[in-house]
């Protein structure tokens, strides 16, 4: 019985114009989206491997130089685009794609892609991400808001019921009508983004595409059994889809937009100049590499002789200015861990209220999936800025170390030879692995099963009240 | 019989409790709305004062020291007074005054920086004026009073509408009135009219309470604000009345209004950003980065080798006593210029690409009344892309100024006095505001509203079939 509701319901979908417009529309703008997005992908990718080979070109390229000078010189470490992005371009372009590795600093990344566009980019952009998340519940809404209203309203209901269907067959009947459509039209969207994410990248793992297409599905269950559910409570089709597209506008627009403004109200980020100000006073506290007058480079200077049994700093063994570079190095990059690390706790504590608003609506942990699986949300760019510090300390280890042990005090026009700098490796960045990025987002997955358990609750109680 | 239309249409308003408890909704959105612009404009003019506070005593410092090489003494730090110290590390502040109407659109001002450490060694081209921020919050945006106006208030609008005349054609009571001596468009649009005014008037009490509560002095830019909004209503009530008088059904009225709230907010203003995107791309900073790069090479290879890489690796290191003291810096600021007038026209294709962009969202504002009441609401609270490119603009003009001020001493190899730090030139910048602009949006609104109720006015016949 379930199966000729869901039947009828199928029936009536592909025999209605309007929605077979919409789902032709749907499938055409996330083929322009999926174009428009293989384009700049492509064009950035070419952009990326031109710039990075550029700069590793440039690195070599140095030849016999002063390994200090070859620290300040610097490279640029590359942010990789991931194919993924192409479904989901998650926080991209708010984030930059390059950072300076250079002595002294950890700097922050650069390009910020958003600040090269107009005030309409807060709009959004007609991604499939954007189809996917807004649009489609929106169509789940507007296919069944009156569903169960208009059986009730045309007394077909109570014909229905004297077949000996059950209020529960009746409804599941009615949400398998209606999510059946989605499916296939959500197959359909993917099938075009797996065609793209092919061509650009055949190695991409298929488990992340997969269970983005499944987070999708699940959402879209949801969203079908909030809609049937609320056709089945509403008096009329009006009030049925006034109440649903509260709840869209609700769950899909304000909820995120409250959590950002009271994560930013209740945990703020200090601005770049305070945290600019912050590290600095830190690193006046310890060793500077160029400042051999300074209280922390006497003491150093002192410590060192005496651990060398020596009396002056010429009989060392090493280059004591080298020598003092990279403990002015070890003492900046604690002073950067410790500052990044109190950025990170504000960002782990606006996580958290993110999370706990997620309860709210299911919209959010379906977005932080997402994000997550295509490898475009904020904790990736932490691991990016992470792992190019990381490369940056080893760097000045690896070019202070050879200046320490190559020459002596004083021997500023020390040149190492060019095979120096050949043994900083190239900056590489490897993503967090299927397993991974399930692991990291326990929480959202947790939530989008509470969400999928308490929609079908609230399908069974509406179907209890028919 | 108008008045009596009117006077009943205000009693079936008052007895309303949708009305009511809508009305009540509305007026606690928008003091929630106007409470978290307030919370992030109060955290940005603290941070300001304490940049300003800091800079300042940086500048008092130097002072001191003049003062105390005028009284002939010979301080530690007198190399503090070096036009280099000066102009690099010292520097000076250039910040954007905050402005309590930023409370009321937040617009771009959470995603630019507000203030910025201006110094003779930036490259114009990389200077960054992104905030620090968790770019999630960029990506869903904030809870706003340009929030509440721009999506919300079309949706109240709406469920407010939607069923005027079809209603009455539902229960019957068109025919009713069709029998009685009164133009049925005329008695339509004064039920419109009247609505108009008692939602005018609660969103006038929401917002001029808003506004009291965050303390915003009244002054054109907020009577400039109001004005955009009403008209930007009038335009939701003209599709509303024209949907009415062209369709039938309550529901159907519903899904018409609510499918061209979903296109006019939702979908245009992300198809023309996305079209400005693909029409005027942004060149690619990681390209403009290689250049960059690249010609700091070539250049830094044309200077004299050794003593410049010592010099720039230890500008402490330099001596008083010879001619050459401030040679790696003329060298510097020599290629400086050459790099920036070499890349001058890729820099300028950014800002002549902004603007490509900006245009063209000028020209296609009118296919949305969501943009045209977007852009002139956020121009006049200060929050625009073009108020922050202007600020940009300022900053670049004035670094340079900075730079070239200090050149004559770098090349003359002389120390600052007190009398050339009372010569410094200050960063100004005041805000502009498009009244032109507004006034234009306001007009096109008004218009594209009268072309449409005069399209409702057109329809002679009254159909009064469902």
């Amino acid at each position: 019985m379930i199966l000729h509701i869901a039947k009828k319901e199928l029936k009536e979908t592909g025999r209605s114009t309007a929605f077979l417009w919409i789902f032709a529309v749907v499938i055409l703008l996330n083929s322009i989206s999926l174009l428009v997005s293989y384009n700049q992908y492509t064009a950035k990718e070419e952009q990326h491997e031109l710039a990075r080979m550029g700069e590793r070109d440039r690195w070599l390229g140095q030849g016999s130089t002063n390994p200090h000078n070859a620290a300040h010189y610097g490279t640029y470490a590359f942010k990789p685009t991931f194919a993924l992005s192409l479904i989901d371009p998650g926080v991209e372009k708010f984030t930059g794609v390059s950072v300076f590795l250079e002595a002294h600093a950890r700097n922050e990344t650069e390009q910020v892609a958003a600040a090269d566009q107009t005030g309409l980019s807060r709009f959004g952009e007609i991604t499939p991400d954007f189809i996917l998340l807004f649009i489609i519940p929106l169509i789940i809404m507007v296919l069944s808001h009156q569903t169960v209203t208009r059986e009730k309203q045309d007394g077909t209901f109570r014909l229905v019921k004297m077949q000996g269907v059950s209020n529960a067959q009746f409804i599941i009947g009615k949400w398998l009508g209606n999510y059946l459509p989605i499916v296939f039209l959500t197959t359909i969207l993917f099938l075009e983004a797996i065609i793209v994410i092919a061509i650009l990248d055949p190695t991409v793992t298929w488990q992340f595409v997969v269970a983005m297409n499944v987070v999708y599905l699940i959402y879209f269950a949801i969203i079908t059994s909030i809609s049937v559910s609320v056709s089945a409570l509403s008096k009329n089709a009006g009030i049925s889809l006034v109440s649903l597209l509260a709840i869209w506008i609700i769950s899909c627009l304000a909820i995120p937009k409250i959590a950002s403004s009271y994560t930013n109200s209740v945990y703020p980020y200090p601005t770049r100049q305070e945290f600019q100000t912050a590290v600095a006073e830190d690193k006046r506290q310890g060793v500077d590499g160029h400042d051999p007058w300074s209280e922390a480079s006497q003491k150093l200077a002192e410590e060192t002789m005496q651990t060398y049994q020596v009396s002056s700093l010429e009989e060392l063994p090493f280059n004591f200015d080298a020598y003092r570079m990279q403990k002015g190095e070890e003492h900046e990059a604690r002073v950067y861990f410790k500052h990044y690390e109190n950025l990170k706790s504000v960002y782990g504590e606006q996580k958290g209220v993110y999370q706990k608003l997620a309860i709210l609506s299911p919209f959010l942990p379906v977005r932080f999936l997402s994000m997550s699986l295509a490898n475009t949300d904020y904790s990736t760019h932490w691991n990016f800025t992470d792992a190019a510090e990381k490369h940056r300390i080893e760097m000045q280890r690896i070019l202070n170390t050879n200046f320490a042990e190559n020459s002596e005090l004083g021997d500023w026009g020390y040149q190492a030879d060019a095979s120096l700098l050949a043994e900083i490796p190239e900056f590489e960045f490897e993503s967090p692995d299927f397993s991974e990025t399930v692991h990291s987002n326990r929480s959202n997955i947790f939530i989008l099963i509470v969400w999928t358990f308490s929609s079908i609750g609230f399908l069974f109680i509406a179907s209890n009240r028919l | 019989m108008l008045i009596q239309n009117i006077r009943h249409e205000i009693r079936l308003l008052s007895r309303s409790s949708w009305f009511l408890a809508l009305s009540v909704l509305f007026t606690l959105l928008c003091l929630y709305a106007g409470y978290n612009g307030m919370k992030l404009f109060e955290s940005r003019a603290v941070e300001l004062e304490k940049a300003k506070a800091d800079q300042s005593a940086l500048f008092e410092r130097v002072v001191n020291i003049a003062e105390a090489v005028e009284n002939g003494e010979t301080p530690d730090d007198s190399y503090r007074l070096s036009p280099m110290n000066m102009s690099i590390a010292t520097g000076t502040l250039a910040y954007l005054q905050t402005d309590l109407l930023s409370a009321v659109a937040i617009g771009q001002s959470d995603l630019y920086t507000h203030q910025i450490k201006v110094s003779a060694r930036e490259d114009l081209a990389t200077l960054t004026f992104t905030e620090m921020s968790n770019p999630v919050q960029l990506l869903f945006g904030n809870f706003d009073l340009a929030f509440v106006l721009t999506y919300l208030i079309p949706l109240i609008i709406i469920a407010f509408t939607y069923n005027l005349q079809s209603q009455e054609l539902e229960s019957g009571r068109l025919r009713l009135l069709a029998s009685n001596p009164i133009n049925p468009r005329l008695w339509l649009f004064q039920r419109y009219l009247t609505r108009y005014i008692s939602l005018g008037f609660i969103l006038s009490v929401a917002v001029i309470l808003t506004l009291s509560v965050i303390s915003v002095q009244p002054s054109y830019r907020i009577a400039g604000m109001l004005l955009i909004t009403f008209v930007y209503m009038v335009f939701w009530f003209a599709l509303s009345f024209v949907i009415n008088v062209y369709g039938t059904s309550s529901a159907k009225n519903a899904i018409v209004l609510l499918s061209f709230w979903i296109v006019l907010v939702l979908v245009i203003p992300a198809v023309v950003n996305q079209a400005t995107n693909i029409i005027h791309p942004a060149p690619s900073r990681v390209i403009l980065l290689n250049e960059i790069r690249e010609t700091k090479k070539e250049l830094s290879e044309k200077q004299d080798q050794v003593l410049a890489e010592y010099l720039r690796n230890h500008p402490e290191l330099v001596r008083d006593d010879e001619e050459n003291r401030f040679a790696y810096w003329q060298g510097f600021f020599a290629s400086q210029e050459i790099m920036e007038n070499q890349l001058s026209g890729l820099i300028q294709e950014f800002d002549e690409q902004l603007a490509e962009q900006q245009k063209l969202v000028n020209t296609w504002r009118f296919l949305s009344p969501s943009i045209l009441f977007q852009t002139s609401f956020t121009d006049m609270a200060g929050t625009s892309t073009r108020q922050y490119n202007d600020f940009k603009s300022s900053v670049k003009e004035f670094t340079q100024q900075w730079r070239e001020h200090f050149l004559p001493m770098v090349f003359d190899n002389r120390m600052l006095t007190l009398d050339d730090l009372n010569k410094l030139p200050a960063f100004e910048y005041n805000s502009t505001f498009e009244s032109k602009t507004l006034t234009f949006n306001v007009l096109a609104l008004i218009l594209i509203s009268g072309l449409i109720l005069m399209s409702g006015f057109k329809k002679n016949h009254i159909n009064f079939q469902l």
